[in-house]
């Protein structure tokens, strides 16, 4: 994994990758340090990242601004803030996990377990997802979205009104950033569920969910039989 | 008894374009005497009721007396002979005078006039007299003498001063109906008034009724005399006990030469005073109104901070004296004039305040305004119901103060909310949980790795919450508590970023005093909005006295000012600066920042009279 700090107070940055290396171990592949986003977005440039550990000041536009564009990108952000009210509006924009200061060990882990476990959750529910588009970064609402589809590194949303937005996280960073409701249908779709009407299957193993809007969606062969209980 | 030329026919004369210039009142009617007319000889008697006889100012007396009473004109003769009491004695070829025109200081003179009640004879002639004047008199009814006010003689030595008001009966069989002959022996050496003139009322009516209306013309002063006693007593315990303004003892002075006037006005039904006190005490009267404008004036003027009312108040006092020697030849007069004019300034003033929106002037200006109003409706006599007409401004002024009162009980309140606030948010800035929650999360770090310094990072911590709690409830602090704070804060700041961060505040008086924690916000500024460059981790304080006692503090803070973001003018931080330096240095304060080469340097000014940053 490949993590990048951004905290200002230089004794709280070596605790956090201090921490980092204790619960990543062997799987922690580069750790670096930048004191300010600005510095952030430079690092970032250079080498692509799967983590970020922000220490960030929510409060005035500028906080939510360097939020946005940082959960906009392919990376999970976790929050590492003193400011604890502001976490629910951090998880409303996307964040992964929020550690409130002071911090022990074992609270990071628990958030770093949420980035690196197979079926790991955002310990809270995003209202948005921030897209970049055109260079700037717009928020979508997460009710809007009927299904996403993967593309390699990248999924697309695909909104009620048919308009499709590019995110640069994967499906399953994605995923993990829904709120419930949410299923992973295939190895390329996650769909609301509540989007389903029925599920069809035809000859050759071939499965397909109807969604109300009548697009069909494929069903990976491993998920078919868990989906048609669930529908009941 | 209220109109006597003061000055001659001729003077009269000259004056009368300059007062007909001088519209300040319709009042420069009023006088009814003919001085310089030829004397009229006639057989005929004129008859008409006395309420047309008489000049507009005292018309008030007559117009109760019964409507079939008619007197005769006057005739007027210098000398002395007792027959000229005699009813039956031809007064034909004496000279026809007004009741007002009569000569003074001229020896002894006799008036002769004729009372009768036109009616079938079923109703008899009232019984009472009552006579008021200055003069010396004698009074006969047909032929039998009543009485006397006092002894009149040929020259001031043996003339004996009587009473203003005298009241006389009239015996039974002198009554009846029909034609009665007044006879009058009077000399006037003793009069007092300057004027070239004098004159008398004569009024007969049953004695009840003439007793009544001495009541209700005693009524109105005196009440007014307590009322505005009161109202000055008031106003006086208000200064003394609840707000030393210079408003409420102009107030308390209104409205005492007000009920000195009223008094005055009254003391003359109570206590039936010598003749020759009655020129004094309505000079005196003149002067109380004179007093009662210019306070009037000044109240509004300071109370609603008139621009220049030194002037305006020093300016009013030659008009007043103009304007006495301008007005008609009638003391009551000056007193209207007097009134009018600081009416008139009292107005404008008000106005003035009006059109700048200054809480009160409405009240004060409606106040004025039915105060004028009313005096310019009975212009005649200011004295007439004084009190009534200047009841409305006076309440005016009254609600003026009380709404001041109330609009600074308000703001006192808004202030000690204010206070109360700041001292919150202080406690606030240095407990607040982002600096508490890093400084912990710090500590945590330094308690693993060296629990040695863990407890240096403690102490800091608490030296900085014991001095936030030394100055928390303070207003104002001397600048060596302020640096001490800065220096504890910076102290943890230094821990937790790891750079040595120091405060110079070299010769510097540290005896003066600033609002608490204003130093500590510009450096808490300084870590939020800068970044250090090429390890500057020195702030700097300058203090220079400019001139008087402003106080200058220059406050340099170094580092990068950030780029993308500005210094926010408006942040919590300046807010609670500029509320702080505001609420112990209103208005007097100023506060301006720019960045400079190698940082960001604040200036404070405080004790400059000038507008804010």
């Amino acid at each position: 994994m490949r993590v990048l700090i951004v905290e200002d107070e230089p004794l709280l940055a070596q605790r956090l990758e201090r921490f980092c290396r204790e619960i990543l171990g062997e799987t922690l592949e580069t750790i670096r340090r930048a004191t300010a986003l600005a510095e952030a977005s430079a690092r970032l440039d250079e080498a692509p990242i799967d983590l970020l550990l922000l220490d960030l000041n929510l409060h005035g536009r500028d906080g939510m601004e360097l939020l946005k564009a940082s959960v906009a990108g392919s990376f999970h952000t976790i929050i590492v803030s003193a400011n604890t009210d502001q976490a629910l509006r951090a998880f409303e924009f996307g964040v992964i996990d929020f550690v409130p200061k002071p911090f022990s060990q074992e609270r990071l882990a628990q958030a770093l377990a949420r980035v690196t476990e197979r079926e790991g959750r955002a310990a809270g529910a995003a209202k948005y997802l921030a897209v970049k588009k055109h260079g700037r970064v717009e928020l979508v609402e997460i009710d809007r979205i009927v299904y996403l589809e993967g593309a390699g590194a990248y999924a697309e949303l695909v909104l009620d009104d048919g308009k499709r937005e590019l995110h640069d996280k994967t499906l399953e960073k994605l995923h993990a950033l829904l709120p419930p409701g949410f299923e992973r249908i295939h190895k390329s779709y996650v769909v609301r569920w509540s989007a389903v009407k029925a599920l069809h299957a035809s000859e050759g193993s071939h499965y397909e969910a109807e969604l109300k809007n009548g697009v069909m969606l494929p069903v990976g062969r491993t998920r078919y039989k868990e989906l048609r209980e669930k529908l009941g | 008894m209220d109109g006597h030329s003061r000055f001659g026919g001729v003077n009269r004369i000259a004056w009368r374009p300059l007062l007909t210039l001088v519209v300040l009142l319709g009042a420069s009617s009023g006088t009814t005497a003919t001085t310089g007319a030829e004397p009229v000889r006639t057989e005929e008697r004129r008859w008409s009721h006395p309420a047309k006889e008489y000049p507009r100012s005292v018309r008030r007396w007559f117009v109760e007396l019964p409507p079939a009473l008619q007197y005769s004109e006057v005739r007027f003769r210098d000398g002395d002979d007792p027959r000229w009491a005699q009813p039956a004695w031809d007064d034909a070829d004496w000279e026809v005078r007004g009741f007002w025109d009569l000569p003074a200081r001229a020896g002894v003179q006799w008036v002769r006039f004729r009372v009768r009640m036109d009616c079938d004879g079923r109703v008899a002639l009232p019984a009472g007299i009552m006579i008021s004047t200055v003069r010396t008199y004698e009074v006969f009814w047909d032929g039998v003498l009543l009485g006397a006010s006092g002894v009149p003689g040929p020259d001031r030595t043996s003339e004996q001063v009587g009473r203003v008001d005298e009241w006389f009966s009239i015996p039974a069989p002198l009554r009846g109906p029909g034609e009665h002959v007044v006879a009058m022996r009077s000399s006037s050496y003793r009069v007092g008034f300057p004027a070239k003139n004098s004159g008398f009322r004569f009024l007969v009516d049953a004695p009840a009724r003439l007793q009544g209306m001495v009541l209700r013309e005693a009524f109105v002063p005196t009440l007014a005399a307590g009322a505005l006693c009161m109202v000055a007593l008031a106003a006086l315990i208000m200064w003394l006990l609840a707000a030393r303004r210079a408003t409420l003892l102009l107030l308390g002075g209104v409205c005492v030469s007000g009920a000195a006037m009223q008094a005055l006005q009254a003391m003359r039904w109570f206590f039936q005073y010598p003749a020759d006190w009655h020129y004094p005490v309505l000079a005196a009267m003149v002067g109380l109104v004179g007093a009662q404008g210019v306070l009037t004036v000044a109240f509004v003027a300071v109370h609603f901070a008139v621009p220049h009312r030194g002037w305006l108040l020093g300016g009013l006092v030659p008009v007043f004296a103009l304007v006495s020697w301008l007005s008609p030849p009638r003391l009551n007069l000056e007193g209207v004039w007097i009134l009018a004019v600081g009416m008139t300034v009292s107005l404008g003033c008000a106005g003035w305040a009006l059109r700048r929106g200054r809480r009160g002037a409405g009240p004060a200006l409606a106040g004025l305004a039915a105060s004028a109003a009313l005096l310019l409706l009975e212009a005649e006599d200011f004295r007439a119901s004084f009190f009534l007409k200047f009841l409305p401004a006076l309440l005016g002024l009254i609600a003026a103060i009380a709404m001041q009162l109330h609009d600074e009980r308000r703001d006192a309140q808004a202030a000690q909310l204010a206070a109360a606030r700041l001292e919150t948010e202080l406690l606030k800035k240095n407990l607040q949980p982002h600096f508490l929650l890093n400084t912990l999360a710090v500590l945590t770090e330094i308690v693993e790795q060296n629990p040695r310094s863990a407890v240096k990072l403690i102490d800091d911590l608490a030296d900085e919450f014991r001095a936030v709690a030394r100055v928390s409830a303070e207003k104002l602090i001397p600048l060596a508590q302020e640096l001490e704070l800065c220096r504890a804060h910076l102290r943890v700041m230094s821990v937790r970023t790891g750079q040595t961060w120091s405060l110079e505040a070299a010769g510097v008086d540290e005896t003066v005093v600033v609002p608490p924690a204003v130093l500590l916000t510009l450096i808490e500024n300084g870590f939020t909005h800068q970044r250090v460059t090429n390890g500057a981790t020195v702030f700097r304080l300058r203090l220079e006295r400019v001139g008087g006692a402003v106080v200058r503090l220059t406050f340099f803070s170094p580092g990068e000012v950030q780029a993308d973001r500005t210094r926010p003018a408006g942040g919590t931080g300046m807010r609670y600066v500029r509320a702080r330096l505001e609420e112990s240095f209103p208005g007097r304060w100023s506060l301006h920042g720019e960045p400079v080469a190698g940082g960001w340097r604040s200036v404070v000014e405080i004790g400059a009279e000038r507008g804010r940053a």
